[in-house]
Parts: C-alpha cells; sequence; structure tokens
C-alpha cells in the first residue's frame, strides 16, 4: 500500500501537484485560524511521511528554516503589539491567551504550512518533469525551461567547484580543509565561482544553440508526464480536504459571532467620554470570543486610547459580571454587577 | 595554403576560404589565413599545437564565431555550397554535429536520455522516432541502459563525455565535427568512439581534431596540419604526411601514429616498410618472424629493441626499504557529496617512487587520489603520512591570483625575503616555460601552460613531498607532454613520490614502475606495470587496452626465439 502511494506521489502530473499546492498556499495565507493552519501541516506531513516514504526526521530537518521564519512572526507579535506591554505583564495562562501570543501563533503556523506545503512539492516533483510540463501545458518558452535545466545541472557543480577551490587553497596555505567553511572563506568563494558560472552559462549556450535550439521554431518535448485519472483523483480529493477544512474554519467563527449567543460587545470608556459606550465585535479586530462571565477585551478600533481588559478597569471604573468596565458612580452598591 | 584549389566550391560538405579569425582584445589572430575543405563522405583529421586555433576553426563552421563568441571573422566560410552566414547557427544544427572539447559543452542538464533526444527534439521529430534514436544512439556508444533516468550531474566527466557523443551522434547529421573527443577517455571507450567516429558511411563527413591516434589514424582519408601561427602546414594522405612531414611535425610538436617512431628506426636499419605504417602491426608486418628472411628480422632487431626501448619504465624503481610516505588503510572513499564509490583501500605510496593510477570512466580514480593526498576526508579507515599537493584535471580551479606571477609568490613560504622571492619565481617560470608571461592573469593561458603553472605552484616549494597528478597530459600537444614528463621525472629524482592519475598506457609504462588499477569499488591490481600491461584479462576487466609497444614486444619475443 505504501509502495503504491510512494510511487502515485511521484508519478503524478507536475502541474497538478503545482495546482493544489498553490491552493494550500492561498488558503493558508487567506484563513487567519491556527487549527487550520494545524491542519493543514498534519494533513501534508502525513502523506508525505506515510505516502512518500520521506523520513519524519528529515521532514522535521528541512521545516527547521520554516520554523525560525515563523518564529519571528511570533516575536515580533509578542513585543511590538501596542498591547505588549501588557501582554508580557501577563502570565501563565492569561499570556497564552492573550491576543498577541494569538496572532503571533497563528503567523508562525501560517510560516511552517507554507513551509511544508513547499517542501511537499520539492520532495514529490522531478524538476525535469515539472519543466517539461510548463513547456507543453503553460507555454514556457523552452530557451527559459532549457536555462533552468542549465542552472539545476549548476548548482551541484558550483558545489563541486567550491570544493576543489577550497582543496586548492589549502594545500596554498598548508592548513587541513574544515569541514564548513567559515564565512571568510565563503566570500573568497563568491567571485571564482561567480566567473565559473558565467563560463559555464556561455558554454551552455553555445551548446543549446549547437545542438538546434532555435528561440521560434515548433519543437518536440519528449517525456512530458501526462495526466491521469490517479491526476483527477488528486487534484479532487486534495481541494476537497482543503475545502472542508476551511469551511470548518469559517463557519466556527461564524457560529461565534450567532446572536444565540450571549450577546459579546465591547464596552469602552475614556475619561472624556465616561458614559459606556457600546460597539459591536468586529471579526478581524477580536482576537479571543469569551462566553458570558469571562474577561472581555475590548478591540484596538473600538477605541485604542481606552483599550483596556476590564479586571484592570482604569481609575473610577468598576467591573461588570460580565467583565465589562463602566464607570464607578455607575455601581450598584459595589458588588459589580451591572445590566447591560 | 589552400585545400584542394581543383575542386568545385558547391561540392564540398565544409569549406574555409580565405578565413582569419581575431578575438578582442589580441593583437594576434587566433586562425588563418586558412583554406580548408571537406568533401562528402571524406574523414578529415585536423592536427596542431596547443593554441594553433584548431577549436576556433571549427566553432566558425556554424558560425558560432563570431554570432555566440565574439571575434572578427573574415574571408568565406560555407556549408554544403552555402554561405553559412545565411542562417543562425542553431539552423544548421540538422547538417553539422558538433562534440565539443568538454562534455559540459555539450550537456545542458537533463537527465541522460533526455539529453540524447535534445537535438532531435528541436527538429519537431515524432516522439516515437525519437525515443527509437535514443535507445539506437545508446547503444552504439554503450550507454549503459542503467544511465537513461540519471541526471548527467550524477555522472563522471568520462562517463559525461560519452553521454555527449550519444547526444551528437543522434543527429545523424551529414557532417560530423569533434574537437578531442577522447580527450578524458579510458582506452576501451576511446576506441569504442573511434569506431563509431570512423564507421563507414558514404553519406557522412568527419572532421575530427585528436591527440590520441591509434586505432583513429587507419580510417582518415586527410590529415590537415596547422601550424603556431594558425595557417596549414601540410596536409595529405596520413601515409604520405607522417613519413615525408615527420620531422616537421616533430619540430612543431604534433603528435604523430607511434608506428611513426618505429618506421623511422626501420628505415635507419634500411628496412622501412613498403607503404607508410599506421600501426605498429602494420610496421611490422614486412618482417614477421615467421616469414620473413632471417637475416631481415636480425637487422630488425636493434631498430625494434629500441623502439620499445623508448616505452620502457624512465624512473627507476623505488628502493626495497624506502619509507612509506602516505598510506590509507581499509579505507572507504568517497567524492564530496558523494556515495561512497571505493571500499576497503590498503594503498600505500612510498618515498621518491612514481605510482600509476589507471581505470576506466567513474572507476573513482580522482577520488582515490584526493583521499591518498589527505585532501579528502575518508568515509571509513585511516589514513597516515604526509599532506600531499593535488594538480586537478581542470587547472584553473587551482588558481587563486590575478597573475601568473602571484600565483607562484602565494604558493612560497612567508619566510623568505622578497628579493629571494623575486628570484625564485623567475628561476620557476623558467623552469617550466613560463618566462614572458608574469603578468598574465592565469585564466589567459593556453591549457598546456595552465598545466605547467599548476605544476609549477605545487613544486615551487619543499611543501609537498607527495605529489598526485590527475590526467597531467589530458589535451596537451606533443611538446607539453614531453616537457611534462621531464617535469616529473625531475620531481621523481628530486625524492618526491608522485602518483599519475591516467587513461595514458604509453606514459604509465614510461613513467611509472608501479601501478594501481581502479576498478569494481576497489583496487583490482596493485604491482609493477609492466606485468599488469601483459594481463589482457585484467585489461579488459578495468576498461584499459594495453600500450602501443606490446605489438613489438611481442614481435621482439618471437623475433629472438627463431
Amino acid at each position: 500500500m505504501a509502495a503504491t502511494g510512494y510511487l502515485m506521489l511521484k508519478a503524478l502530473h507536475p502541474l497538478s501537484k503545482l495546482l493544489v499546492c498553490a491552493v494550500g498556499l492561498a488558503a493558508s495565507v487567506l484563513v487567519f485560524d491556527a487549527r487550520f493552519q494545524i491542519a493543514l501541516i498534519v494533513l501534508t506531513g502525513l502523506s508525505l511521511v506515510v505516502l512518500n516514504r520521506t523520513s519524519p526526521l528529515l521532514l522535521l530537518a528541512l521545516m527547521v528554516p520554516f520554523c525560525l521564519f515563523g518564529f519571528g512572526f511570533l516575536t515580533t507579535s509578542l513585543l511590538f503589539r501596542q498591547d505588549s506591554d501588557f501582554a508580557t505583564r501577563m502570565a501563565g495562562e492569561a499570556f497564552l491567551s492573550s491576543p498577541a501570543f494569538s496572532a503571533g501563533l497563528t503567523l508562525f503556523l501560517r510560516a511552517v504550512a507554507c513551509g511544508i506545503i513547499s517542501v511537499f512539492f520539492a520532495l514529490t516533483t522531478d524538476p525535469g518533469s515539472l519543466v517539461r510540463a510548463l513547456m507543453m501545458h503553460a507555454r514556457l518558452p523552452p530557451r527559459i525551461g532549457y536555462s533552468l535545466f542549465a542552472a539545476m545541472l549548476l548548482v551541484p557543480d558550483l558545489a563541486s567547484e567550491g570544493q576543489q577551490m577550497r582543496i586548492a587553497r589549502a594545500m596554498k596555505t598548508g592548513r587541513r580543509i574544515r569541514r564548513v567553511p567559515g564565512l571568510g572563506e565563503v566570500i573568497s568563494l563568491v567571485i571564482p565561482l561567480l566567473a565559473f558560472a558565467i563560463r559555464r552559462a556561455g558554454r551552455t549556450a553555445v551548446a543549446l544553440e549547437a545542438r538546434g535550439l532555435s528561440p521560434d521554431t515548433l519543437r518536440t518535448v519528449t517525456n512530458a508526464p501526462r495526466f491521469r485519472r490517479s491526476d483527477a483523483f488528486f487534484i479532487i480529493a486534495a481541494l476537497g480536504i482543503i475545502g472542508l477544512c476551511v469551511a470548518a474554519a469559517v463557519s466556527d467563527v461564524a457560529l461565534r459571532q450567532s446572536p444565540s449567543l450571549p450577546q459579546v460587545r465591547h464596552a469602552y470608556y475614556s475619561a472624556s467620554n465616561p458614559d459606556p459606550v457600546f460597539c459591536s465585535v468586529q471579526l478581524s479586530e477580536l482576537l479571543k470570543v469569551f462566553a458570558q462571565g469571562d474577561r472581555v477585551t475590548t478591540g484596538a478600533d473600538c477605541n485604542p486610547s481606552a483599550l483596556t481588559v476590564c479586571l484592570v478597569c482604569p481609575a473610577s471604573y468598576a467591573c461588570s459580571d460580565r467583565g465589562q468596565c463602566f464607570p464607578a458612580d455607575l455601581h450598584d452598591g459595589g458588588n459589580g454587577s451591572l445590566a447591560l | 595554403m589552400r585545400s584542394d584549389p581543383q575542386s568545385p566550391r558547391t561540392g564540398f560538405a565544409a569549406e574555409w576560404h580565405e578565413v582569419t579569425v581575431q578575438y578582442p582584445f589580441t593583437k594576434w589572430q587566433a586562425v588563418g589565413p586558412v583554406s580548408l575543405a571537406v568533401r562528402p563522405g571524406e574523414r578529415v583529421l585536423l592536427l596542431g599545437p596547443s593554441g594553433s586555433g584548431k577549436s576556433t576553426l571549427l566553432l566558425t563552421l556554424t558560425g558560432l564565431v563570431p554570432n555566440s563568441i565574439p571575434a572578427t571573422v573574415s574571408g568565406d566560410i560555407c556549408l554544403f555550397g552555402a554561405n553559412v552566414t545565411t542562417r543562425q547557427p542553431w539552423a544548421w544544427a540538422a547538417q553539422v554535429a558538433q562534440y565539443f572539447q568538454d562534455a559540459d559543452q555539450t550537456l545542458c542538464g537533463m537527465r541522460v536520455e533526455d539529453e540524447i533526444a535534445f537535438a532531435l527534439e528541436n527538429r519537431a521529430l515524432p516522439p516515437m522516432r525519437i525515443a527509437e534514436c535514443v535507445t539506437e544512439a545508446m547503444r552504439r556508444v554503450g550507454v549503459p541502459e542503467s544511465w537513461r533516468s540519471r541526471p548527467t550531474s550524477t555522472l563522471s566527466g568520462g562517463e559525461r563525455q560519452l553521454v555527449a557523443l550519444a547526444a551528437t551522434l543522434v543527429q545523424g547529421a551529414p557532417l560530423f565535427v569533434a574537437d578531442e573527443p577522447t580527450a578524458h577517455l579510458a582506452p576501451k571507450a576511446a576506441g569504442r568512439l573511434h569506431a563509431l567516429l570512423t564507421e563507414c558511411d558514404p553519406h557522412r563527413s568527419i572532421l575530427v581534431v585528436d591527440h590520441r591516434l591509434e586505432g583513429l589514424i587507419q580510417h582518415i582519408d586527410r590529415v590537415v596540419v596547422l601550424g603556431r601561427d594558425g595557417t596549414i602546414l601540410a596536409e595529405g594522405h596520413p601515409r604520405d604526411v607522417f613519413r615525408t612531414k615527420r620531422d616537421l611535425l616533430a619540430s612543431e610538436g604534433i603528435w604523430c601514429p607511434v608506428a611513426s617512431a618505429l618506421d623511422a628506426r626501420l628505415e635507419e636499419a634500411g628496412l622501412a616498410p613498403p607503404v607508410t605504417p599506421l600501426s605498429v602491426a602494420e610496421a611490422l608486418a614486412h618482417i614477421d618472424p615467421g616469414t620473413a628472411p632471417r637475416e631481415h628480422v636480425e637487422k630488425a632487431l636493434p631498430a625494434v629493441e629500441a623502439f620499445v626501448a623508448e616505452y620502457r619504465v624512465r624512473s627507476a624503481k623505488t628502493a626495497p626499504g624506502a619509507p612509506i610516505l602516505a598510506r590509507l588503510v581499509n579505507a572507504d572513499c568517497a567524492p564530496f557529496l558523494g556515495p561512497t564509490v571505493l571500499r576497503t583501500i590498503d594503498l600505500a605510496i612510498h618515498e621518491g617512487e612514481v605510482l600509476g593510477i589507471l581505470g576506466a570512466n567513474g572507476a573513482g580514480k580522482s577520488t582515490l587520489g584526493l583521499c591518498l593526498s589527505g585532501l579528502l576526508p575518508l568515509k571509513a579507515g585511516s589514513r597516515t603520512g604526509a599532506q600531499g599537493g593535488y594538480a586537478f584535471r581542470r587547472p584553473e580551479n587551482q588558481f587563486t591570483a590575478a597573475t601568473v606571477r602571484d600565483e607562484i609568490l602565494d604558493a612560497l613560504p612567508k619566510r623568505i625575503a622578497v628579493k629571494a622571492k623575486a628570484e625564485c619565481v623567475a628561476d620557476t617560470l623558467a623552469a617550466w616555460g613560463l618566462s614572458g608571461l608574469e603578468s598574465r592573469h592565469p585564466f589567459e593561458l593556453s591549457q598546456g601552460q595552465k598545466r605547467r603553472l599548476a605544476l609549477a605552484t605545487l613544486t615551487s616549494s619543499d611543501r609537498w613531498p607527495l605529489l598526485v597528478l590527475d590526467e597531467p597530459m589530458a589535451g596537451l600537444d606533443a611538446h607539453g607532454v614531453a616537457m611534462l614528463t621531464n617535469e616529473i621525472l625531475a620531481l621523481h629524482d628530486s625524492g618526491r613520490a608522485v602518483a599519475v592519475i591516467t587513461h595514458d598506457m604509453d606514459l604509465t609504462l614510461r613513467l611509472c614502475p608501479r601501478s594501481v588499477i581502479v576498478g569494481e569499488g576497489g583496487i583490482l591490481a596493485d604491482g609493477p606495470t609492466q606485468e599488469l600491461m601483459k594481463d589482457m584479462a585484467l585489461l579488459r576487466r578495468a576498461g584499459l587496452a594495453e600500450p602501443s609497444c606490446a605489438e613489438a614486444l611481442q614481435w621482439l619475443q618471437r623475433g629472438t626465439s627463431c
């Protein structure tokens, strides 16, 4: 079964995988929901491990750069949001449920989701087949297509040339070659490798021309991958799963916005406007929706100057049972209740 | 000088008429003026010393020079009666198949079967026809089916050359142009390539530049020799040129068939073959010990012995008790970022030894050389001994300075005084024939000069008691090889150990008292070179061939036993 899957993923048409991955990336960017991103990550990772026999360790190693990238979003969100001072003062559960952390976590997961989708495409697609498919079905000009082939050949050759240069330098300096080159060594190799790449590019251009590659004449593309039924099945199944995940995420948000739930409104106050003012909850601003009795976090667009969390109401304000601030002079005897 | 001036121009497959080529920023013409023609079905060999403009001349044929490589070209160049300028270079691909000196100039980075199919795809042939042609080309060249889906980037240099040949042959063009096609091929693969090039096809013309003449020259219709100034020195049938112009060719440093030297010795002995021989067998046919008069055989014996002596090992054998300079013990060797190609290698090189490393293309000779020199970490096992210096197959990889002088200066020990350094640089350049090139950028030198500079940087100080030379003679003319041979012998005399990685069996026989044959993931044999060269089964197994003088040796054995 696994062997069949292994064959299936590799044998799928590169453009069908490209389509599914593009949709997955778009959904990952557009749906700002941590659970959706987690679903994408888990499903993609599982399909690679189970169907492509990708080593989980390799997968984890490949995800390290994306995790680091996403971690940047997380820390930026925590440290540089407007309410970060408050967020960093919070501790424990309150910290984890803070809007800054929640937003940062979603951004982090989004980066990882995008990364694992890219890795899925790279690990299951032969670059040569992709270029041929693009030339065949997407009208990619052969000159560009074969330039890509040449570039693919250049990458390992650059590594090999660079290694030979390192050996030559090690010989000259009389030092043993280091397993990993230092920064200075890498910089000193840039110009010679660039010169090598330019020479190679010139030779490749001559080779392509000598073998008849023309800019405009009709040509055959052999060994281009063909669309099969399995591609249709893959596209339908993959897009269906992504669609279901999107639908689940969107409906969950909509459910929370439903009027049948306890009324959730933001109350805000300011010194110049001590009367309680209510504004509708904006989905894009609502970082966490609370049930009745929970503490409510006000949205930034409601009144940034009065941004607060109810339990830490401004001076001369009290907190209602619903966790909303109200002027203390409206307080009904100091028991903290107010009919809103 | 003009080739065959009586023939009508329209009857030629290719023709250069008073052609000169000059590259930008140079003071001299790279080629010409040259007038040369190739008839349909004719097989022409173009010879000349390094830097005589052979490759440039071939590149002008379809207009790659000056269309893709800037240069000033004068004169007329015609292909099949049409001026070459009437089409773009790519439009000549159906008529002219070009095989370049470096396989990387032919390959574009695809899988093997896609590389071979590329030229036919460009001609918009039906996919079924392309598939048939690809399979046939792979079979003819000997590209294994298992390579079909491999990216060319995973092949060794020699393997890439085979694929490049298949990719060129598959074009089925009426004119096949090859620039040093066997430069990096093992003897077996080179023999197969020569057979493919020269197989009888009355509709296909061949124009080939090659230094390796054995197995090729018998099938050549005409030899054209370019001089150092880029003009034609001599031309004619090989049997005429290699006898009448023998001394001229030798003085110009141009390769001649091995049989030419034997022909000269037999001529001195008054036993010249009735026709100029192109192989050792031909040279000795008229004095076969079984059929020729005994006095003729006895008269020829000194001449043949003198010829064979030229191939005897010139460097003295290492003393039995010579200390080991470097040793690999139970070593697994792998190229950079590559899989292990050699396992459980036990190899030692002694002080003052010249060791030959032989093997088929892709056998792992370069990897073994790098591991032996201590420059490539082992996957398993251990290495002991002094660090070695390595002369790469592509000498450009060794150059890090902007001038030839700075390259030598960088290689000198830091503690030497400035004045002494200047003297040392001058002496080194003079010793390696590089005087006058001090201010040139290393990349501007000819291939032979680059090789000499690479070796000069390795030998200018005493830092490297062991030197590993990777195919040091590839692409060099006869002068260059003679000079390098003497330099290697001088290194040996100075007490250094030298390991020579090569496909040249004659060179190995001359230079290396001991050799190892690499193949099948390990060392197939290790022993005296002369003994290894007699083991035909071993040579065949390793994709090698017996040296050129083998037939003369056999003749000597029969001649002396009679």
